[in-house]
């Protein structure tokens, strides 16, 4: 019996190192081929004069559009943030996702709307909507504000794609501050290869403390908040190291909700948004994805470094752990739907290798690092604790983390260095140092919670609240 | 492993736990050298920066004042001040290749921003301390293709035309973005004479390079090229490129041959031809777009584009019956077209269509009547 247990606990030793060493070289792989892939597109974009889209008249035509849900404290600055962006062929589509506050009748106010009898093309089923408003003003022609039943995010988006009638889309999140080049420097990558960029997307970077202006952010700062720097590490992390690689091979499984573009009719004939789960941004691009690999048309999503949106990040833990619990749900729903890929050369990169790394790394990895705790208590319970291995094996994944975590910000540093402050990247170094300890372990809960979560078959967004910008007026 | 290795008197490790702590030691290791890397390139930038800001500031003040005086004097060649202060700059310079680099770029951005007299002076600047020599001697190096890539656009910028030979090696280059700049290149300083480049290239003419070429004869080289020589290329992207061309600069006199692609296999250039042909077509073409319309195997983009010539270009008695036929198309884009012809052609559906169409449409009808919803 007793050798039974020595051999069982030896493979799982195996099993567990094999997981972390593959796990740490996959990472170091992509953040290398990050900064690779970055330095490439600094050169390739220095002299470009996107200018010379904002005049053309062959520049494709882009509609934003902003699902909003109870934002009648912001929203007036936000559309007229979102209106006064550089670029010429664009409309705003702001869908009003059924606010129970005062956020339509904000806009009818400020914006001078009225009802008018848009004839809408039903392309994705979607819940009613109640009315299309367009203003008098024709200062403000560019802007469509709808009013539907409240139905989700996905929902609202739908009922955006059905509305629009440009080439482009551009989902963004109402309250995010989008660069003002930010279309311009999004748009290129479908110009240059139109018949195979089906999506753009943009890092998106944090903004608290940041200094905004008549919507629009005019001096960059490290937040001040301890839990909106971890998610700036994380950010740096998620954004600079992973998805600029994933870009590199064509491995992009996902676009942030918080912006995001799209070619119209892909996403159409794709389906829309999901409304039945909560990682609606993921899911589409895997389902684009794999609509055109089962057609066998070549594609390419494709990824701009360029901080071109920055939005405001929770600042406490429990609105983050709604944050975490739902992109935790959203992460599995989308794996879950598109299982097939797995594994599935039909699926090219992202059946090879995209959907197994977010299998094994995204979404298994807290449940092993759980089941590592666990298992590490079962044996100290009975006395067969190898204190030595563990501590040994704790001090080299905090290590990597601390690696990959000064790697990212010597990425940020090469690259576009928006905290400028010297005593920002003490303060950043600080937070690689705790956050292993004091921060992922939360991380690590609220992923799990997420799926312990959707096995109940909770499908809400959960509440998010927000302080607002620093505004200087 | 079965031999052990003692620290101090306590702990010992066995071979795997020794290799794990190795490992630890090398990634914390690494991390503090990224510490460091982070904190030499935070004082390297700064001195960088500093160095580059005392570079500009200096180019930018003698740069203005060549800029402003000769354009002040309106003597461009004045050679006392201009000799002078170039004399000036390259003192500055030195044998410095970041100065020459700062100085290369600082002049592109401010001649974007110039014309006339003062970006001519800056041009003179540019060749006075062959500038051009640089950029064609990184093109010609073997730096990786970013760097050439750079350098053909300070060449192009600069209108540097003895580099054209040198950039038309590399038109048919594998590297797409290296034929791809090299053509945007010439485009820009041949705008007269790259239609012959185009004709030859094989490569895909994306939006960004008709954006950009587009931009280059929109100076004044458009209105004096035949593009309907682009029609005949095997090329498709090519041809899209002609007929786009042959539309904003309402070349009228070859309407005729845009009017042949009507028939040619790829639907897309059918689309678009149809669009030209209402843009800068007559009666004539109304009757083809007709013919056109007659084919029942029509796609819905090919229906909507013809509809839409048709209403700016036809007549209401002659052609109100053809759009009308397509008013029960299943494709909901191709019935609002028909209104919207309709409309264009200054009819009221009432009078056109049945009591039954205009209830099935009635949507689409309310929508062109709002004025608030017209383009």
């Amino acid at each position: 019996m007793n050798t039974f247990i020595e051999v069982l606990i030896f493979i799982v030793n195996i099993l567990v190192l094999l997981y972390a060493v593959t796990m740490a070289f996959a990472y170091v792989l992509l953040a290398l081929l990050s900064i690779w892939e970055m330095r490439l597109y600094k050169n390739r974009n220095y002299y470009v004069d996107y200018r010379s889209i904002l005049s053309s008249p062959f520049a494709p035509g882009v509609s934003l559009i902003a699902p909003a849900y109870n934002e009648a404290l912001t929203i007036i600055d936000n559309v007229k943030s979102l209106l006064s962006i550089s670029y010429n062929n664009f409309e705003v589509i702001i869908v009003n996702d059924g606010s129970k506050d005062d956020t339509l009748q904000k806009m009818i106010d400020s914006f001078d709307l009225v009802v008018v009898p848009f004839a809408m093309r039903n392309q994705i089923s979607t819940k009613l909507v109640r009315a299309i408003y367009k203003s008098r003003n024709r200062a403000f022609k560019k802007l469509t504000v709808v009013d539907k039943v409240n139905g989700g995010k996905a929902d609202a988006l739908n009922v955006g794609l059905n509305v629009s009638n440009q080439e482009l889309v551009a989902c963004i999140d109402v309250d995010c501050i989008i660069e003002a080049d930010a279309l311009l420097k999004m748009v290129k990558p479908f110009m240059e290869d139109p018949e195979k960029v089906i999506a753009s997307g943009g890092v998106i970077r944090i903004a608290n403390s940041c200094v905004v202006e008549e919507g629009r952010l005019i001096k960059v700062r490290l937040p001040e908040n301890q839990i909106a720097r971890f998610q700036v590490l994380e950010y740096i992390r998620a954004f600079l190291m992973g998805r600029m690689a994933w870009s590199r091979i064509n491995g992009l499984m996902l676009i942030s909700g918080a912006f995001g573009m799209f070619r119209r009719d892909i996403a159409i004939s794709a389906g829309g948004y999901n409304h039945n789960t909560v990682g609606e941004d993921m899911e589409l691009v895997v389902r684009m994805r794999a609509m055109l690999y089962e057609q066998k048309k070549r594609h390419r999503v494709v990824y701009v470094p360029d901080p071109l949106c920055w939005t405001e990040a929770p600042v406490t833990y429990k609105v983050l752990g709604r944050q975490r619990n739902r992109w935790a749900r959203g992460t599995f729903e989308t794996l879950w739907i598109h299982r097939r890929m797995f594994f599935n050369p039909q699926y090219g990169v992202i059946g090879t290798l995209s959907y197994p790394f977010w299998f094994f790394y995204e979404w298994l990895s807290p449940f092993i690092e759980l089941f590592g705790l666990i298992y590490f208590a079962v044996l100290a319970a009975f006395g067969l604790a190898n204190w030595t291995f563990f501590l040994c094996l704790l001090a080299a994944v905090y290590a990597f983390a601390f690696f990959i975590s000064m790697l990212a910000l010597l990425s940020e540093e090469m690259s576009f260095f928006k905290y400028t402050q010297k005593r920002d990247y003490g303060k950043m170094i600080l937070t690689a140092l705790i956050e292993p300890i004091w921060f992922h372990p939360r991380v690590v809960w609220w992923a799990i919670s997420g799926n312990i979560d959707l096995i109940k078959g909770k499908k809400s967004w959960g509440e998010m609240t927000r302080q607002g910008f620093v505004q200087v007026k | 492993m079965k031999w052990r290795l003692l620290i101090g008197d306590t702990i010992a490790l066995t071979g795997v736990e020794l290799y794990i702590v190795g490992v630890a030691v090398l990634f914390f290791s690494f991390g503090l050298l990224m510490i460091i890397v982070i904190l030499a390139s935070r004082v390297i930038k700064t001195r960088h920066e500093s160095s580059v800001q005392s570079y500009r500031d200096h180019f930018q003040r003698l740069l203005n004042s060549i800029v402003v005086n000769t354009s002040a004097l309106e003597k461009p060649d004045s050679p006392v001040s201009f000799d002078f202060k170039l004399t000036e700059l390259d003192r500055v310079i030195g044998g410095s290749v970041v100065g020459r680099q700062i100085l290369i770029s600082q002049i592109i951005h401010l001649k974007r921003n110039l014309s006339g007299n003062a970006a001519y002076v800056l041009s003179k600047v540019f060749y006075g301390l062959n500038l051009q020599a640089v950029s064609i001697s990184n093109l010609r190096s073997f730096k990786s293709y970013e760097k050439k890539v750079k350098a053909i656009r300070e060449l192009a910028e600069m209108n540097v035309k003895e580099a054209i030979p040198l950039l038309e090696r590399y038109l048919l280059s594998s590297n797409k973005l290296l034929a791809q700049e090299s053509l945007l290149a010439i485009s820009q300083m041949r705008p007269d004479d790259s239609l012959r480049y185009l004709v030859k290239t094989q490569q895909t003419i994306t939006p960004w390079i008709k954006l950009n070429v587009f931009h280059y004869w929109s100076g004044g080289s458009g209105q004096r090229l035949d593009f309907s020589g682009l029609l005949t290329s095997n090329n498709d992207t090519i041809i899209r490129l002609g007929i786009d061309m042959i539309s904003h600069f309402r070349q009228t006199s070859s309407i005729d041959k845009i009017s042949s692609m009507l028939s040619h296999p790829s639907e897309t250039i059918v689309v678009e031809s149809a669009e030209v042909l209402g843009r800068i077509g007559t009666d004539k073409h109304a009757k083809i777009l007709v013919s056109l319309l007659e084919n029942k195997n029509l796609a819905p983009e090919v229906i909507r584009a013809a509809l839409a010539s048709l209403g700016k270009i036809g007549q209401p008695e002659h052609h109100k019956d053809v759009i009308a036929g397509f008013i029960d198309h299943g494709d909901f884009g191709v019935r609002f077209q028909v209104l919207q012809s309709l409309k264009a052609l200054g009819l009221k559906p009432t009078n056109v269509l049945t009591a039954n169409d205009l209830e099935q449409n009635e949507n689409i009808v309310r929508h062109l009547e709002d004025p608030l919803l017209q383009p």
